[in-house]
Parts: structure tokens; sequence; C-alpha cells
């Protein structure tokens, strides 16, 4: 940055305040190994709980989008992983974006390891899309017929994200540690690379590229998801809607 | 050295790793191919895969990963639009390192960089660092964020968004949350339930409606007001009307007017209250109250009314008059005697009587139509012709009650006099009542009918009056 900064660190940083990014938990939950990434508030200011870092999370933020931006350009398969509920649609919308992959309900036991059998249930997924887009689900008996499309459906709930993923992805992105623990379970014995956001209840020796930040609200996990959603896609995007300004303004 | 370069050059492509990765980061993907699990026939990963791509018919179809593109997903609230590529300051990511050390920081930021947080942060006012608890019932205000499936979250400034359920949006269960709740608005909910783990607390708009919704009832009681009330559903014992957003339950008794069914749904009556009390959730209306004030003045003894014949009972029948109910006794309906009173009126039937008494406390009248017949018995024989000649007759029976009135006051008044003929200080009138009129008297010397013309009610039947 030639120039020098476009902002003061201050005015970038207050993004993150507004979105609640530097919310930890309790102080009575914290996992000792996160303290570089925390900041100790003075017991006037909060008893309970930590804060965390926002500089460093704007170090490992950056770091982060880098990284994407560089395997996309390389043509990685990327796969988002958030299986909170109030999240099912956030990361629906920010993985279908940027063309990322993502598993949005509940990840389903051996889905990375067990691979090979999860794609004979895409098999079926798509038999079943098939059949239903020819309308030849309406000519079963009504029983059949119905039963038919609760398993479609809940196919389709499970699925969705991975249902045209070509093989195993070469990143994948978590979004509440403790939550997808299964998750980092089959990344590690993959040797899959993990970038997760880290809470102060997190423990970041697991993920190799851990972004320190709040997992709880559906502000600040939109905030990050959509910083690296852009940073995948959005070299793309951002130079097209350049384009469109330029000849709005010619 | 020729051997070992052969080797070497072999090895190369073997290895696969064909790009450079940025630094800092762990090559964890680099040998993937040779990993313990990924020998043999089992070749999910990239490499095997890849290999297999070119020989099956697959590499035609989607296996371009990008094939399905970049969709542009529009914004669907505020704090989406904020994000629009190309517009954030944030958005350095063109291709430019961003790992920074401290001190790379530090010469890039000066003095506004004070390394990594320290306490005296605190101050400078970078930002906010409170974090709400709040405890249950307490009343807060929220920024809708977006819908969750069966519910709302909202935001109100803690770690994680609070969740509005979907049953506790309104009191009326057949509101849309969509409608009330919209998103991006400001409003004021009650914690209904302690943080849970995550420290996301439930929210209620409901009982707040509710709170508000019974204070007004319990001042319109205490008002003793007349308000509305828009019917919802009949049943057996009456009909269930919504007041306010609250359910009340109207008894058939206190319905006057019209009749109990299907066409009162979607009615508006005016009400007042019969019973309120909250700990019970009982609330009782009455539509008969209401109308009982405006009514009752306007009636009084003596008056020919219309009503409709609401219910047949043994010893009568219930005649809903102007709003209120009244009962026709079945001695007052004919001077003859009335075996069947169904064989003289019918519920639903509209029939002409005359008020012979009334209760205002409690809404209730007295009614005849005995009085209403040209001759005894018509009612049972013409009802017809004593409707007609209803108010005629009723004209003729209050004149001569009226005379009849007159002639008993003269022949007491007499009575009286003569009476006080043994007294002193009597002057035409019950002035003196101080000492007993019949004291002094002998009975059986006077005849107290003496003098007195009586007419009598009715003639013989060839006889006019």
């Amino acid at each position: 940055m030639a120039e020098g900064p476009r902002q003061t660190i201050n005015q970038k940083l207050a993004r993150f305040f507004k979105v609640g990014l530097h919310y930890g938990h309790k102080k009575k939950e914290w996992n000792p190994k996160m303290v570089p990434f925390l900041f100790h508030s003075f017991p006037e200011v909060n008893r309970e709980y930590h804060f965390i870092n926002l500089y460093e999370t704007q170090k490992y933020l950056n770091k982060a989008c880098r990284y994407l931006r560089a395997a996309s350009l390389k043509r990685k398969v990327i796969l988002f992983v958030g299986t909170k509920k109030r999240l099912a649609s956030a990361i629906q919308q920010e993985a279908m974006r940027c063309g990322a992959f993502y598993v949005n309900y509940r990840w389903l036991g051996g889905m990375l390891t067990n691979w090979k059998t999860i794609q004979k249930r895409i098999r079926r997924l798509r038999v079943l899309e098939t059949l239903q887009a020819y309308g030849i689900l309406n000519y079963y008996p009504k029983k059949e017929s119905a039963k038919l499309k609760r398993e479609l459906e809940k196919l389709n709930n499970y699925l969705a994200g991975i249902k045209n993923m070509p093989y195993l992805p070469d990143v994948v992105v978590l979004i509440d540690q403790e939550h997808e623990l299964t998750a980092i379970k089959e990344c590690k014995t993959l040797k899959i690379p993990i970038i997760s956001i880290i809470d102060s209840n997190s423990n970041p020796d697991l993920v190799d590229l851990g972004i320190p930040g709040n997992d709880d609200s559906v502000k600040a996990i939109r905030y990050v998801l959509h910083r690296l959603a852009r940073a995948i896609a959005g070299h793309q995007q951002s130079q097209n809607d350049k384009l469109l300004v330029q000849t709005a303004l010619n | 050295m020729g051997r070992r370069t052969v080797i070497l050059a072999a090895a190369l492509p073997a290895l696969g790793a064909a790009f450079l990765l940025p630094a800092g980061i762990r090559q964890s993907w680099v040998g993937k191919s040779q990993g313990p699990r990924q020998q043999g026939k089992l070749s999910m990963t990239r490499q095997g895969v890849q290999d297999k791509m070119e020989r099956a018919f697959m590499k035609n179809a989607i296996m371009d990963k990008r094939s399905f593109g970049y969709t542009l997903v529009e914004a669907e609230s505020e704090y989406d639009a904020d994000f629009r590529p190309g517009q954030d300051e944030d958005d350095d990511v063109d291709g430019e390192a961003e790992v920074f050390s401290p001190l790379e920081l530090k010469a890039m930021y000066g003095e506004e960089y004070t390394g990594p947080f320290k306490e005296v942060d605190i101050g400078s006012g970078i930002g906010d660092f409170s974090l709400p608890s709040y405890s249950k019932g307490e009343l807060i205000k929220g920024i809708v964020l977006e819908y969750d499936n069966g519910g709302a979250l909202v935001d109100v400034g803690s770690k994680a968004p609070a969740f509005l359920p979907g049953r506790e949006v309104s009191i009326n269960p057949a509101d849309k949350m969509q409608d009330i709740v919209r998103l991006d608005e400001e409003l004021e909910f009650q914690v209904i339930s302690d943080g849970d783990e995550d420290g996301a607390i439930m929210l209620s708009l409901k009982r707040i409606q509710y709170e508000k919704t019974w204070e007004s009832l319990l001042k319109l009681q205490a008002a003793d007001a007349s308000f509305k009330g828009t019917v919802t559903g009949v049943n057996k014992g009456g009909a269930i009307v919504l007041v306010e957003g609250l359910r009340a339950f109207l008894p058939g008794s206190h319905l006057s007017g019209v009749y109990a069914d299907e066409s009162l749904v979607g009615q508006v009556l005016p009400l007042k209250f019969l019973e309120l009390n909250k700990e019970n959730g009982k609330l009782v209306v009455s539509h008969r109250r209401a109308l009982v004030d405006s009514q009752m003045d306007s009636m009084s003894r003596g008056d020919v009314v219309v009503g409709m014949v609401k219910l047949l009972k043994p010893y009568g029948a219930f005649v809903e008059v102007n709003g209120m109910s009244g009962l026709l006794h079945i001695s007052q309906v004919s001077y003859d005697r009335v075996e069947d009173l169904s064989l003289v009126v019918q519920p639903g039937q509209k029939i002409k009587c005359m008020i012979v008494d009334h209760d205002k406390v409690n809404g209730r009248i007295a009614l005849s139509t005995k009085t209403l017949e040209p001759e005894p018995g018509d009612m049972l024989r013409d009802r017809q012709k004593v409707f007609d000649m209803a108010e005629v007759t009723a004209k003729k029976y209050h004149e001569r009650m009226e005379a009849e009135r007159k002639a008993r006051e003269e022949a007491a008044k007499d009575i009286v006099l003569g009476l006080s003929e043994g007294l002193t200080g009597l002057d035409g009138g019950y002035e003196n009542l101080d000492s007993d009129p019949l004291a002094g008297l002998d009975a059986f010397k006077m005849d107290p009918l003496a003098g007195i013309q009586m007419e009598p009610i009715y003639t013989d039947k060839e006889g006019e009056k």
C-alpha cells in the first residue's frame, strides 16, 4: 500500500464493532490457547465476557481472504460448513454467490471420509429430481408419491450444497468450531486445510487458519462470510462493477 | 548422475504439486495423492478423479466447477446491501499482500496503532465494549434482522441475536408474522427467557399487547362504558366475540334483537361487561345490557310494543322487545283459557303486546296481550284482528282503566268520608291518619257500595260495551 492507509485503523475497525465481531464467550468457558487473540478487559467494563482483539481479527481475516483468492484463482474446490440453525440461509446465499459448495444443515457422518457412499445418495437425489422435473412423481400411487417427495425433500436439505461437488474439497471453511467437530475430524483425517472463525472457547490449534471473532452473532458471521465470498469471486464482480460504474459515468 | 537426474525428473511430476502456495500457509495438500489412504483403487482425491474424468463421460458435464457460475443474490435487507462489492473500503483483496506484522502495522498507521489491545484502548472510543445481559421480564428494544424458521431474529446488542417465536408475535393467532414484524424495524419486546448457552434470549410481543389490552378493558369496566365487538363464532351457549383482540363470551340470554346463529358471524355489536377476571382469563360480555340503558327510558307501563317471540315455555313465552327480554305469561295471553301456547304463538313470530310491568335493574319486562283483545278470547280465535286493532283497543283499555281508577277513588273517598263522620278534623281526604278511621264504627251499619254506580267490564255477548 504505497499511498498509505485509505482509512484510519479506527475507522476500519468500526465496521467490526458495528457488526459485533468483538464479543467473546463467557470468561469461565474460555480456552487458554486463545490468549494471543483476546483482550482481557477491566472488571469494570465486563466481569463475565471476553473480548476479542480486533487487530488480530483484521490481520487474519485479510490473510484468509488472500488465501481464498489464491485458491479460487487456481480453481480449487471450496466448502462452507455451518450447521447452526439460524445460519442456514446465510451460508447458502454466500456460498452460491461465489460458486462454492456448502453444508448448511446437519453434517452427515462420513461426508468426506465416506464420500463414495455419500455420492450414492447424491445419485439418488439426482434421480428423484429428474422424476420430479418430468412430473413422473405424480403418476405414482398417492402414498408412494408422497414417500418419494419426502425423500427428495430430505436429501435436498442435506445434500443440496454438495450435489455438484466433483471431488473432495481443497479448502473447508467452518463457522462454529464446537458445532462442527465431526467435520474437523474428517478434514484432519484427509489432511484438508481448514479455515474457521474461532471464538474465545475454540482451540486455535485444530484449524489451519483461524479468524478470531464472534461465532454467535448472525450479523458478524454474515460479514465474515461476505468478505470471504467476495475474496473467492469478488475479483470478477468488483471488476464488473467498476466497468458498470465507468460506463454509467460516460 | 544421469540416473539420479532421471529419477528426479520422474519424481517431479509424480509429486503433483505444480503450484506455488502463499507463504506462511501449511502446504497440506501437497502430496495428498501419496498419502497412505489414497493408494490403490480408492482414488477419490483430486488426482485420482482427474484421471478418471479424462475417461468418463462426466468430463463434458458439470464437472467444470465454475459452470453454474456466479449468482448475484439480491440484497434482502439493508445491511446486506451495505456489503456490495466495490463499495467497501475494506475491499482490498485484489491480489495485494495483506499480512502485516506488528512492526509493519506500526509503520503504516503510525501513532494510531498501539499494538495489540491494551486496557487504554477502552477510553479511545473506537468501539462499544459493553455486553448487556438481560433478565426475564425486562422490556427492551431491538431491530429485526431476518426471519428464521418459525420466528424472527432480533438484534438487541448482545453476543447472539435474540429469537422471537412465531407464537409470541400477536394475541390473535391468525395474524401473520410478516405483517406485524418487518425487517429492520425497531420494536419493543419483552424478554421471556434467560440466555441459553450462546447468550440468545427469547422475546415476546404478545405479552406486552396482552397487558395493555387488559388495562384498557379494566378501564372500560370501571367506567361501565359501552364498546364494540365483532362476532367471530357461535356455539350452543351463545356467541364468541372479539373485543380489542381478546376473545370474550356473549351468553345467549344476553343476546337480544338477533337470533344467535351463523348469520351473526362478522357483525359488530355494542357490548358491556358482565364479568372480567384476569387471573382466570374470564371475559363475559352482554349485548342486552348495552341496549338497556338506551331503551329503558323510552318505555313505560301501558305501552304497546312489537316484539319477537324467542322461546316458548309451559308457563309462557319469552318475547324480545326493543332489545329487552320480556315474559308473556300464559295467563296473560287471553281472557280465555289457553291450553297449548304453541297454537297461539310461535318462536320467531312478531306479536304486539302491552307492557304491564318493567324491571330496570335486570332489564326484564312483563307483557300482556290479554288487554289488547277487543273481545275476550280473540287471541285464540283471530290473532290478526287483535294485532290490527291493538292500538285502538289499548287506548280504550287505558281509558277504561282510568275511569275505573277514578271511580274507585271516588268510592274510596266516599267510604272514608263516610267513615270519618264519627271523627273530627277530617276534611275530604286522608290528611289525618293519626287516628284509625274505622274506630268507633259499626261495620254492619253502613253499606260501602251504596250509591255507587259501577259498570260491569263486559256486557253479555250480544250487548255492546
